[in-house]
């Protein structure tokens, strides 16, 4: 499997953080992981990676539109009608805005998993150095990093998209049901965003696919 | 185009915010502050409609 982990601007620096647990996961599972860390996570470099290692999954960090996916300081890594083949007949993770819309439903990706419009996520100003530690986050980056991990146990497609609505489901119950460490004004502050990412992410293609 | 009512409400959540709170809003392009938000909510642009429409999804699913 091949992840970009872009770390510029700031808020990459969170997704390639709670990236390292999927990788940890794979290699637990005998899946060998080419990791694409900060300023390698160009086009150039993910072209001639793919291209090369032919990975079975793909999973992207970053900004995104409708037809893209970008990388380190938004470079676009993958543009529609431009080399979207090289995500041809592999299973693609984005976490990216939008991306789902157009680039998942048309790129010819044995599978497509992503969101369908803006993505957003909670932070704390006060964590922005400890990624991991940090509480207004970690909802929304525990639920959305459930399709990589899942990805990455061998689980197919489908499995790994009911177990991330799950999760944000739960963290979503959690807040709203029962007692936290959180205050009012912290649940009320994470459970709209939380919400919201649960119900824009979908997939595109094959449910059953999974790494062999 | 927002309602009054809805843009009030959404700028009253948004007021509520934990002080150091921050929003990613399109990973990597907007890292927005509670003061950030709440002047895109009363501009009405594209983030300010989507911040009231992420928020007013979340306050509609109460009488679903």
């Amino acid at each position: 499997m091949l992840i970009t982990m872009p770390d510029s601007p700031p808020e990459l620096l969170y997704l390639s953080k709670w990236s390292e647990k999927i990788i940890k996961i794979a290699e637990t599972n005998g899946i060998k992981v080419n990791q694409i860390r900060g300023d390698k996570a160009t086009k150039s470099h993910i072209t001639h990676d793919i291209e090369s290692g032919n990975p079975q999954f793909i999973n992207f960090n970053g900004h995104g539109s409708e037809n893209c996916v970008c990388g380190q300081e938004n470079e676009v890594l993958i543009l529609l009608g431009e080399n979207d083949s090289l995500l041809k007949n592999r299973i693609v993770h984005s976490l990216t805005c939008e991306s789902a819309i157009e680039l998942g439903a048309r790129c010819g990706a044995k599978a497509y998993i992503g969101y369908n419009s803006l993505f957003f996520f909670c932070m704390d100003g006060k964590s922005l150095s400890r990624p991991l530690e940090d509480r207004f986050a970690r909802p929304i980056l525990d639920s959305a990093f459930e399709i990589p991990n899942q990805i990455a146990k061998r689980k197919t497609v489908k499995e790994a998209f009911e177990q991330s609505q799950k999760k944000y489901q739960e963290y979503i119950d959690e807040y709203t049901f029962s007692e936290s460490k959180y205050t009012t004004e912290e649940l009320q502050f994470i459970l709209p965003y939380l919400c919201w990412d649960k119900s824009i992410q979908i997939f595109h293609g094959n449910p059953d696919a999974k790494i062999e | 185009m927002s309602s009054k009512t809805e843009i009030e409400t959404v700028v009253a959540r948004l007021r509520a915010m934990p002080e150091k709170a921050l929003v990613s809003i399109g990973i990597g392009t907007k890292l927005l502050s509670r003061d950030e938000l709440i002047e895109h909510v009363f501009k009405e642009d594209k983030i300010g409609r989507k911040i009231i429409e992420v928020q007013m999804n979340y306050l509609r699913s109460f009488k679903r």
